[in-house]
């Protein structure tokens, strides 16, 4: 029975403090970003570090190439990149961009890509591949696919679980994408965590700093902006707010633009556009050093286009993006209930920070010289790393992160109108609730939109979920109370239920917006795939079994130490043996032989539970509490 | 509060809890918030509407730190999910306590006073000629020119002086309703909190007409 006594009393296992390497659970925090995803995992000693290649390299460019020959495994990341020039039809960058979105949200994108893209069920936007429908969230996996394979050697061994960073912008339908992507990788995705979130997490913890920040975060593709308060390693989110389609990805286009323009071409072929913009990033990541860069770009017939960009010149093109990053910097201070001058820093993170006109930008709209003593590339993949440590329970240092979710969540009324269930800025998990009623007699069905955004029509904000609250009983206009709850979990999903009040029998239907994918599609994509969908659900159910006998065996045990006198020794004997047949179903592999041991000792101990009832029924009547016996 | 109640019992060990607690004395393991106390007592206190609100954050920390869904994330499914219900409530109770009206509004509920629809246009004609002023004031901005801006700063200032003093009305009538038990001033509180929800509306459209100036 020494087996027992270990498992049933969990706190004096081992040494609490000490760190063993067996006992950590492998995780790892991703930055799936526009143009450059990164993976990062906490060491032995807490210390977060990006994980590179076999080439050294620490960021993966986030593309991916679909080979022509039938069979052949997609190849992402360097060598992908490097065949976009060869095949721009076949090879997919910045899929960031085209997640969760449908195609009419897309019309530049669509007119400036070098693939093709189709709407897919639902309106979502596919990428049309030789005929072959790709989805963003697919090629998004391939990425984390990648990803998790280069953890997975640098760990030794199969990840328990990952931290995946989006754009603290991102709506809903972006956020369920990215996470139907990490589920169609085959990784356990603990937590969506906003990327400045993120990046603070990771900056606030190396310079131990408390007070006020702003963390202005412009990527390839996205930009965001976060105010945040720490307070003895507390990291509340005061507000936030971005633009999920601007990022460095437009300040390129805006001189593949001016070069097409120059050369006259009225219908440029896609090779001659993808070389464009490999030649605009590299003119783009000179012009941070130098100020003027050369520009070479060869034609047919043997002609080449040749020119010289100043960085005044490339400010000059850029400038109205810019500027267009500063609303959202100013509404977030505003939300935030601060004055520029209130701030204790401004922190820069993402590649396109490294811009001139960016940063003196910066340092105009919040009134101070930004802080860029830590990597803007890696810092987001850090952070998340040490999120995803916090998270798998490896260890327990008082740090927390509070965030909010981004944009007002509503739903649609009489006149195209939205009324705001959920502002913006709600710190998250959150639930609210609103009641709304019939307009005609004898109604007994009613149609609830959901939508996301800051405006006042339906047709200016994102339309998330329709669904129809059916069997409302007939009754006069205005008579049915009808209420409508919004929950926003952990990770920002939403999701929303209604009923009818008056009656006895609510009505309820839950919706999840299923943007992007449904469960089904999910399945298929990964049966498709061929990874290894069917042994990840047993794993998984196997370890929810097993998170749950440890917890009853934890409440047996407590409970047997504290009233372990109300049995005689035949029945403690039963209760222990069922307490070790449920132990013993752990270190097997089949969740139903735990389940059912887990039944079984619930049984075995239900005469157990009624004494001690009683004998808390007696001590409360004679008003003492248990505690004072024990 | 040490009442005896009749013991219900903790759902993982199924022993006795006899005084309303987030965990269980016998096992420690988290239980379902109790839905039956109001926001107020989410941080220890009694129903007032004078909230120390450096104190409220700092409770608002600490029950984080217990109850934030990170900190259960490798437990039980159901210990999930309480833990989410927790948190839930404790954002809910923050924001209401920590902003005026919101609190107000909710004091006026637990005193069982009907809340009015918010959005009938007043019933009090000296409000309503109020309200017409300021919207004739607002119409007349024009948002094209240069001195725009300033002209929106000087009609905020009038707004949040307005609330600024309802504020202190509020104050002195929640003070009349709880420690001289006067009851009539209920009715009193809800015409106030009607015109600060107003102007409360009325400075966030002054902010989306500042917005669009940019």
């Amino acid at each position: 029975m020494d087996v027992l006594l270990d498992i049933s009393e969990p706190g004096q296992a081992p040494k609490p403090h000490e760190v063993r390497v067996e006992d950590l659970k492998r995780v790892v925090g991703i930055d799936l970003g526009t143009t450059y995803s990164l993976v990062a995992a906490v060491d032995m000693e807490g210390k977060p570090a990006c994980i590179s290649d076999e080439s050294g390299a620490v960021s993966l460019p986030s593309v991916v190439h679909y080979p022509e020959q039938p069979g052949s495994e997609p190849v992402t990341g360097k060598e992908a990149h490097d065949l976009a020039l060869l095949h721009p039809e076949s090879t997919i960058a910045s899929a960031k961009r085209l997640m969760g979105r449908g195609l009419e949200d897309l019309d530049d994108e669509a007119a400036r890509s070098s693939f093709a893209l189709e709407a897919g069920e639902g309106g979502m936007v596919q990428i049309a591949i030789r005929s072959k429908q790709i989805s963003p969230v697919g090629v998004a996996a391939e990425i984390l696919k990648s990803l998790k394979s280069r953890a997975e050697e640098a760990l030794g061994g199969e990840l328990h679980g990952a931290v995946i960073t989006v754009p603290a912008y991102f709506d809903d339908a972006q956020r369920q994408a990215t996470k139907d992507a990490g589920r169609l990788a085959g990784l356990e995705v603990l937590r969506l965590v906003n990327e400045p979130t993120a990046a603070a997490l990771a900056y606030g913890l190396d310079q131990g700093r408390e007070g006020m920040y702003a963390i202005y975060d412009l990527g390839g593709g996205t930009f965001d902006i976060s105010i945040l308060k720490l307070t003895k390693g507390v990291f509340q989110v005061m507000s936030t707010g971005g633009n999920s389609s601007l990022g460095g990805d437009d300040f390129d286009n805006t001189l593949v633009d001016l070069f097409i323009k120059e050369m006259g071409e009225e219908n440029p072929s896609t090779e001659l556009v993808q070389e464009c913009k490999q030649e605009a990033r590299r003119v783009k990541e000179l012009l941070t050093e130098a100020t003027e860069a050369n520009v070479t770009i060869s034609r047919k017939g043997g002609k080449s286009y040749n020119r010289t960009v100043s960085r005044s010149e490339f400010d000059g093109l850029i400038k109205k993006l810019i500027r267009a990053t500063g609303l959202p910097c100013r509404r977030a201070l505003k939300d935030a209930g601060l004055a520029p001058d209130e701030l204790k820093g401004v922190v820069l993170v993402g590649g396109s920070t490294r811009v001139p006109a960016v940063r003196a930008f910066v340092a105009e709209i919040f009134k101070q010289e930004p802080l860029v003593d830590v990597d803007p590339d890696q810092v987001v993949a850090l952070g998340a790393a040490h999120q995803a440590d916090l998270l798998s329970g490896n260890r327990r240092d008082g740090l927390l992160l509070l965030d909010v979710t981004p944009l007002s969540l509503g739903i649609e009324t009489m006149g195209e109108l939205v009324e705001k269930i959920v502002p913006r800025n709600s710190p998250i998990p959150t639930a609210r609730a609103q009641e709304f009623t019939t307009f005609k007699d004898g109604q007994t069905a009613m149609a609830i939109h959901v939508v996301q955004g800051e405006r006042e029509l339906v047709s200016e904000c994102r339309s998330l979920a329709r669904f129809e609250l059916r069997g409302i009983p007939a009754m006069t206009a205005g008579a049915a109370r009808i209420r409508v709850t919004f929950q926003v979990d952990a990770d920002g999903l939403l999701t929303v239920s209604a009923h009818e009040e008056t009656t006895q029998i609510a009505q309820s239907v839950m919706v999840k917006p299923a943007y992007g994918l449904s469960d089904g599609e999910i399945e298929q994509m990964l049966r498709d795939a061929i990874t290894h969908g069917a042994e990840d659900m047993q794993a998984r159910a196997f370890n929810e079994a097993k998170v749950d006998a440890d917890r009853v065996l934890a409440a047996s045990g407590a409970a047997l130490k504290h009233d372990g006198d109300l049995l005689n020794e035949a029945e403690l004997k039963k209760v222990k043996a069922a307490m070790l047949k449920l132990w013993e179903s752990t270190q097997g592999k089949d969740h139903e032989v735990i389940n059912q041991c887990i039944r079984d000792l619930d049984r075995d101990t239900t005469f157990f539970a009624q004494r001690r009832m009683d004998r808390g029924v007696q001590q409360s009547m004679t008003g003492h509490s248990v505690d004072d016996f024990s | 509060m040490m009442i005896a109640n009749q013991p219900h019992s903790c759902w993982s060990c199924k022993g006795p809890i006899i005084v309303s607690a987030p965990f269980c004395p016998t096992c420690k393991v988290i239980q379902p918030p109790d839905l039956a106390q109001n926001l107020f007592e989410v941080f220890a206190l009694k129903p007032g509407f004078q909230i120390d609100v450096k104190k409220i954050e700092s409770l608002y920390r600490e029950l984080q730190q217990q109850f934030h869904p990170d900190k259960f994330a490798s437990k039980s499914p159901t210990e999930r999910r309480f833990s989410m219900e927790h948190v839930t409530r404790l954002n809910e109770a923050f924001r209401t306590l920590g902003d005026p009206l919101s609190l107000a509004e909710y004091l006026l509920q637990l005193s069982g006073h009907g809340l009015e629809s918010s959005n009938k246009p007043p019933s009090d004609p000296a409000f309503l000629m109020e309200v017409m002023e300021l919207r004739e004031g607002l119409e007349e901005i024009d948002l094209s020119r240069n001195d725009a801006g300033e002209a929106l700063d000087a009609m905020r200032d009038d707004v949040e002086a307005r609330c600024v003093a309802e504020i202190a009305q509020l104050k002195e009538l929640f003070d009349d309703y709880f420690t001289n038990n006067n009851k009539a001033a209920i009715d009193s509180v809800a015409l106030v909190v009607d015109r600060l929800r107003y102007h409360n509306r009325f400075l966030a459209e002054l902010d989306q007409r500042e917005e669009s100036l940019f």
